[in-house]
């Protein structure tokens, strides 16, 4: 293929990334009947087949796998991402989105909860427009949730619900400015104290 | 203006700005860790791996205008630096006013650092009690 080394030009004056960008479609009249396009058609056809060749036997490569620490280490951030869950905008500044995991929401929806005497919470599901507040925007994030408790057999189930809704709204809202516009809460067990 | 600088300075600006950030952002009340993500490992990864297999290649000399830290992962475009940062907090701390706090300070040491701030996204992965 004949070129020229300063510009990346073939002989016939076309420049090698154009001729590239548009290599997956039909040749053009023009190099349907030139030879350095036909050459440079070629050449790159043959260039890519033996790359693809190279990446296909770097991925067998033994000496090219990653070690085991290497994989133990990416596993492990990997599961911790997985059990993050999906992320809800709280914020957006004029230097930025500040977004919240779901997981660190309901382990502080789990420990407002759990601040209140006889109660013990387990799961919580969230639901969340992940739309998500406009820049500045006053209009905090509104958030549905169900919360799992087991509450201790001593307690007044209605009036220990109503303190569970309210703890739980003040600390998510005073931490993240989320408001719990629904709190469903499902009593699932009794403990004995 | 970053565009007038050449590629090493840039580069080197960016990994000192990075190594500063780390270091200032883990001196905050109320930040616990900057926590890493497979994004930031795995383009670590690719970072030191392109360097140490092709150095002087076209791919090792342009994976700079991407620097990552555990938790944080500084990107050059637009002559721009944007930031993105994965924190974790104290539930003794409000955790939107700390990530607002540190979108602020990152924004101040990007500018001290004679570069133009872009967008810099917190999120928040975990609020724990100490």
């Amino acid at each position: 293929m004949a070129m020229n080394n300063d510009h990346s030009r073939l002989g016939c004056g076309r420049e090698l990334d154009e001729f590239w960008a548009s290599i997956d479609e039909p040749p053009t009249a023009h190099e349907q009947s030139c030879a350095d396009c036909q050459s440079a058609r070629n050449s790159l056809y043959h260039l890519a087949a033996v790359t693809e060749s190279m990446r296909e036997r770097d991925k067998i490569d033994p000496e090219l796998q990653p070690g085991s620490r290497v994989k133990e280490a990416i596993m492990l951030v990997a599961r911790a991402e997985i059990r993050r869950g999906k992320k809800t905008p709280l914020k957006r500044t004029s230097l930025g989105a500040i977004e919240i995991s779901e997981q660190a929401l309901v382990a502080l929806i789990r420990f407002a909860a759990s601040t209140l005497p006889g109660v013990r919470a387990r799961r919580c599901e969230i639901h969340a427009d992940n739309r998500g507040p406009a820049l500045d925007s006053p209009t905090p994030t509104e958030v549905r949730i169900a919360l799992t408790v087991a509450l201790s057999s001593t307690v007044k189930i209605p009036e220990t619900l109503a303190l569970v809704r309210e703890r739980v709204g003040t600390v998510v809202e005073a931490q993240t400015s989320i408001i719990m516009k629904q709190i469903d809460i499902v009593v699932e067990d009794l403990y004995d104290v | 203006m970053m565009s007038d600088q050449p590629l090493v300075d840039q580069v080197a600006d960016l990994d000192a700005l990075a190594d500063s950030l780390t270091s200032e952002l883990m001196e905050q009340p109320g930040l616990l860790r900057l926590e890493p993500t497979v994004k930031s490992m795995i383009r670590k990864f690719k970072v030191s791996l392109v360097a140490s297999t092709q150095p002087g290649s076209r791919a090792a000399a342009s994976a700079p205008s991407t620097v990552t830290r555990d938790g944080l992962v500084l990107t050059v475009a637009d002559d721009r630096v944007h930031v993105s940062a994965d924190i974790a907090t104290d539930v003794e701390h409000r955790a939107l006013g700390l990530a607002e706090q540190l979108q602020a300070l990152i924004a101040r040491r990007i500018q001290d650092s004679g570069l133009a701030p872009g967008e810099i996204d917190i999120t928040i992965l975990a609020i724990e009690g100490q």
